[in-house]
This record gives structure tokens, C-alpha cells and sequence, in this order.
């Protein structure tokens, strides 16, 4: 009797686990699908719509608010970003020159390079990149701004980096809220769109600034790499690789020469410094952080290692324990 | 009481007893102005120069923050255990609001602008150094010194080469801040440089 219940009970569970395969893994696939085709309308979205959207960056305890025109001029994209608050800083995209303005310095452009403004990378970033190292999840309809939004999940597949919650408007997809979440559920950076007007065509402010003589564009190339370095990092999180590699010295000083290395995932972007000590000089570590930014200082044996960027502590510190001489 | 002045600002709440304590008190008068200003930037109805005046209070912050002549041994001694600590307390990176050491590094900040960025190769270095094809600077909003806090897991820089470090801690950020305003989207091709040993699973 015993045995009989016991054999129905597991081909109950047999049951149960083949229903869970039946049911809820295409759940899941579509569910990660659904959430993937949302991603690819909002790139759409913010790349080929005629837009102006409103709205804050909240990081720690600051609020920046920002204006943010889009639109396609003749067929080249152009795209203005405006900080309301502070002296006036401007960011203006014309395809893939960015030129950044502001007060009482001279402008400059940079010629095919990612602008480095308010919003986060991930926006424009590959999907496919993206896919590598996080998982998309659709979890649910809500309000944001005053629209009906749909909350998409971008999660970490592992703990090294942090996750994004992007809330996109059901009608246009453009986005209308975003999170950069630790793995603890705790909102670092958050962006807020309070106000979105799309138009059929692009405001006179884009058409102006499309006419308008912008610096001649620099053309990065990649300075000087280091032939031979005597360390290297022995871990780096999964997904990351190096996109620059120099050797120069440290902004604003002549003398306190750096090796640096960039690290890229395709979504994030954090920088490795490693400078040697004199045999008397010491310092103390020094960990800071703002928003989603960490800023990790420590000693390896005879050089001071700095990991600055949009990572968690853990990593930057995991990252920095590994540097080893050859 | 602040619910109060908020509703008061937006005209949800005409309360005599909230401006009889609007105007006794000098923290909730500031705060009335600062839920005005707020009101006002999301009516978009700012004028054209916000007077902050920041750097005032920087310098008002700095004229506070006490000298500190010797090295505080305090603190060294306290740095190793933390070190060692570290390992247990780093899961809970607490956010930590240290004000001197705000303004102290705002401060430098502001040194090290005033004392110019001409980078100078030099020649005995025979290392090649390239020279900046340009300055940057960070867009207001992205990683700013100003806006770093201290995490719990390390003391605050208190020893006597406290200014020179801060000075560093700037110049570390205001490079990052360069290089992410130099970043490419192609990789580079010569990856020999460095080893990274490809990426370990976890």
C-alpha cells in the first residue's frame, strides 16, 4: 500500500516536473523574448523618433535635471543634451560626433566615440552584447510620467556588475524611468523622465544645431600602448575586455606617470590605474563612492592601484587583489 | 513639519501656524526656499543664473574644518584592522556621509584647476608618454569629486599628506572622466599588452 502511494506520488512529481517544462519554460523564453523586443523598439525608438524629454538624474543625494532633444535632420541624427542646473553643460550628438560644450572652456568634438553624458550606455548598447552577460526579464505594466510604462528587468547573470530596471513607454518605447539597482535591490542612480513630446518632425532647436559650425572633430586613436608592462591582471569579470591600454600621465600632472587600462563589457566601462611607488612613499586606501560609481584605491606590494567606474565594490576590490608581477 | 511647508509651497495648505514656524525657524525658511526652487525648475520657471553661491560655502566649510597638524595615529592604527576587517564588512558598502571630506576634496578641486593643466613631456623618461590631445571635462551629473562619500569599510584621509591624496583622488577622476570622453567603440587590436587572462566563470 505504502509503495503504491509512494509510486503515485512520484509519478505525481513526474507529472508536475513535465508540466513545468511544458508550461512554464516557454513562459520564460517567451517572457525573456518579449522583453528583448522591447529593448530592440526602445533602441529604435530613441534613434529614428523626434523627441524632447525632461528629466532628473537622482545619484546619492544629488538631482541633476536635463533636457533632451532628439531628431533626424535630413538624415543625419542630431541630439542635444542640456543640464538645467549649474553653469549650463552641453552635449551635442550629431551621428557619431559628439561635441561637448561648456562654460568658459573651449568646445571640443570627438569623432566616433560614445558620449559620455547623463544617460546610461545600455540605451545604445549592442543587445546581443548585452545578452552576454545579463538576462531581460518583462515583469509588469505600470505608470511612470503620467504614461502607461512596462517595467523591463536587465539582470546581472553574475555578481559583478550591477543590474538595470528600464520602465519604456507601452505607446513608443521610448524610455521613461531608469535604475541602476545593486544586488542588494537598492536604486544607486535613477533617471526620471518627468515630461516626453514626440513630434513629427524635429525641433527648430535640432535644425539650427544642425546647421551650425561645431569644433572640427578629434579623432581618438588609441595612444601609444604599452609594448611591455610588468603586471598583469589575472581576473577580470566574465565578459570584460580591455579597449584601451596606455601609459601617460595622470590628468592635470607632469610628473606621476600611470599605466592605465579600460575595461568593457559593451554596457559598462571602468578604468584600472597602477602607479609605481618611490621606495619611501606610502599612502592610505581610500574607497569612495557615488551614485553607482566606485572609486577603490589600495597598495600591490610596490604600486598604488586605483579601479574607478560604474562597478561594485566587491569587483573592483576582487579585481585589484588580483594584479600580480610577472 | 516639512510635509507641512510642501504643502503650504504647493497652496495645498493655507496654515498660519506653518508660517508662524516658517518664521521663527532658519532651517524651515531654507527649506521653504529650496521647495520653492524645486517647484520652480519643474515648472521650468528658473532664471538665468541660480545664485548657489557654492563656493562660498566651500569656502565657509573649509575655514571650519580644523587643521590637522600630525598624523592622526588613531586612525593608522585603525586602518590595519580595518583592512583586515574588510573581508567581513565588505558586503555592506555603506554610503557615508562625510562632509569635511567633501568640501576638503571640492577644495583641491578648485587648487587644481587654478594650477593648469599644461602637460609637459619629459624628456628623461624614456618611456613614451603621449601627449593629451585634449582636456576634458566631466559633464556635471556623471562622477564629480564633490560627490564622492566615503565607504565605511576604509577611514577618511587624515594624515598629514591628506591634501596631496586628495589632490590625486581628483586627478584620478578627472582622468577616468577624460578617458570615458575618449573611449572608441572598436576594441583595440593589440591585445598582447596586456594579459588578462581571459575571464574565469563563476
Amino acid at each position: 500500500m505504502n509503495d503504491l502511494l509512494l509510486g503515485h506520488l512520484s509519478k505525481w512529481t513526474r507529472w508536475l516536473i513535465f508540466f513545468s517544462v511544458i508550461v512554464v519554460s516557454p513562459r520564460i523564453y517567451a517572457e525573456t523574448q518579449d522583453a528583448a523586443q522591447w529593448l530592440q523598439r526602445m533602441k529604435n525608438s530613441i534613434s529614428q523618433l523626434n523627441y524632447e524629454i525632461s528629466f532628473v538624474v537622482v545619484a546619492g543625494n544629488k538631482a541633476d535635471p536635463w533636457r533632451w532633444f532628439h531628431g533626424v535632420v535630413d538624415g543625419d541624427e542630431v541630439e542635444i543634451l542640456t543640464a538645467l542646473n549649474g553653469p549650463g553643460q552641453q552635449l551635442i550628438r550629431k551621428n557619431d560626433v559628439v561635441t561637448y560644450l561648456q562654460p568658459e572652456q573651449s568646445p571640443y568634438s570627438i569623432r566616433d566615440t560614445i558620449s559620455d553624458g547623463p544617460l546610461p550606455e545600455l540605451l545604445r548598447a549592442d543587445l546581443k552584447k548585452i545578452a552576454e552577460a545579463y538576462e531581460f526579464h518583462l515583469v509588469g505594466k505600470s505608470r511612470v510620467a503620467g504614461l502607461p510604462a512596462r517595467l523591463i528587468r536587465i539582470i546581472a547573470k553574475d555578481n559583478n556588475r550591477f543590474d538595470y530596471w528600464l520602465w519604456l513607454h507601452e505607446e513608443t518605447g521610448l524610455m521613461l524611468k531608469s535604475a541602476i539597482v545593486s544586488r542588494d535591490g537598492e536604486a544607486l542612480e535613477q533617471i526620471q523622465v518627468s515630461n516626453v513630446q514626440v513630434t513629427d518632425t524635429p525641433s527648430s532647436l535640432l535644425t539650427e544645431v544642425n546647421e551650425a559650425e561645431l569644433p572640427e572633430a578629434f579623432t581618438i586613436k588609441n595612444s601609444a600602448p604599452i609594448r611591455s608592462v610588468d603586471w598583469q591582471i589575472s581576473w577580470v569579470p566574465s565578459g570584460f575586455e580591455p579597449v584601451k591600454v596606455d601609459r601617460h600621465y595622470l590628468y592635470g600632472s607632469d610628473r606621476e606617470l600611470v599605466d592605465y587600462v579600460m575595461l568593457s563589457d559593451g554596457v559598462v566601462w571602468f578604468s584600472i590605474y597602477l602607479r609605481k611607488l618611490k621606495s619611501h612613499e606610502s599612502f592610505t586606501p581610500v574607497s569612495l563612492s557615488s551614485g553607482a560609481n566606485t572609486y577603490l584605491t589600495q597598495q600591490v606590494q610596490q604600486a598604488e592601484v586605483t579601479v574607478i567606474g560604474k562597478i561594485p565594490f566587491e569587483t573592483a576590490e576582487r579585481l585589484i587583489d588580483s594584479i600580480r608581477w610577472k | 513639519m516639512k510635509e507641512n511647508i510642501s504643502a503650504f509651497v504647493d497652496g495645498q495648505q493655507d496654515n498660519n501656524q506653518a508660517i508662524d514656524k516658517l518664521k521663527q525657524d532658519p532651517k524651515l525658511a531654507e527649506c521653504f526656499g529650496r521647495y520653492h526652487l524645486i517647484g520652480d525648475a519643474m515648472r521650468n520657471e528658473l532664471p538665468q543664473e541660480l545664485n548657489f553661491d557654492i563656493a562660498a560655502k566651500v569656502a565657509q566649510a573649509i575655514d571650519k574644518e580644523p587643521v590637522v597638524l600630525a598624523p592622526n595615529a588613531k586612525h593608522t592604527a585603525q586602518q590595519a584592522v580595518n583592512v583586515e576587517n574588510a573581508q567581513s564588512t565588505k558586503s555592506k558598502v555603506v554610503s557615508f556621509f562625510r562632509p569635511a571630506m567633501q568640501y576638503g576634496i571640492a577644495a583641491s578641486f578648485a587648487a587644481a584647476l587654478v594650477i593648469g593643466f599644461q602637460v609637459e613631456q619629459n624628456s628623461q623618461q624614456d618611456v613614451q608618454v603621449p601627449q593629451p590631445v585634449l582636456q576634458t571635462f566631466p559633464v556635471g551629473g556623471a562622477l564629480d569629486p564633490v560627490s564622492m562619500q566615503h565607504v565605511e569599510a576604509y577611514p577618511s584621509v587624515s594624515t598629514s599628506d591628506a591634501m596631496l591624496q586628495r589632490q590625486r583622488i581628483n586627478a584620478y577622476i578627472m582622468d577616468h572622466a577624460q578617458q570615458l570622453k575618449t573611449r572608441q567603440y572598436s576594441q583595440i587590436e593589440d591585445k598582447e599588452n596586456v594579459q588578462t587572462k581571459g575571464a574565469q566563470p563563476d
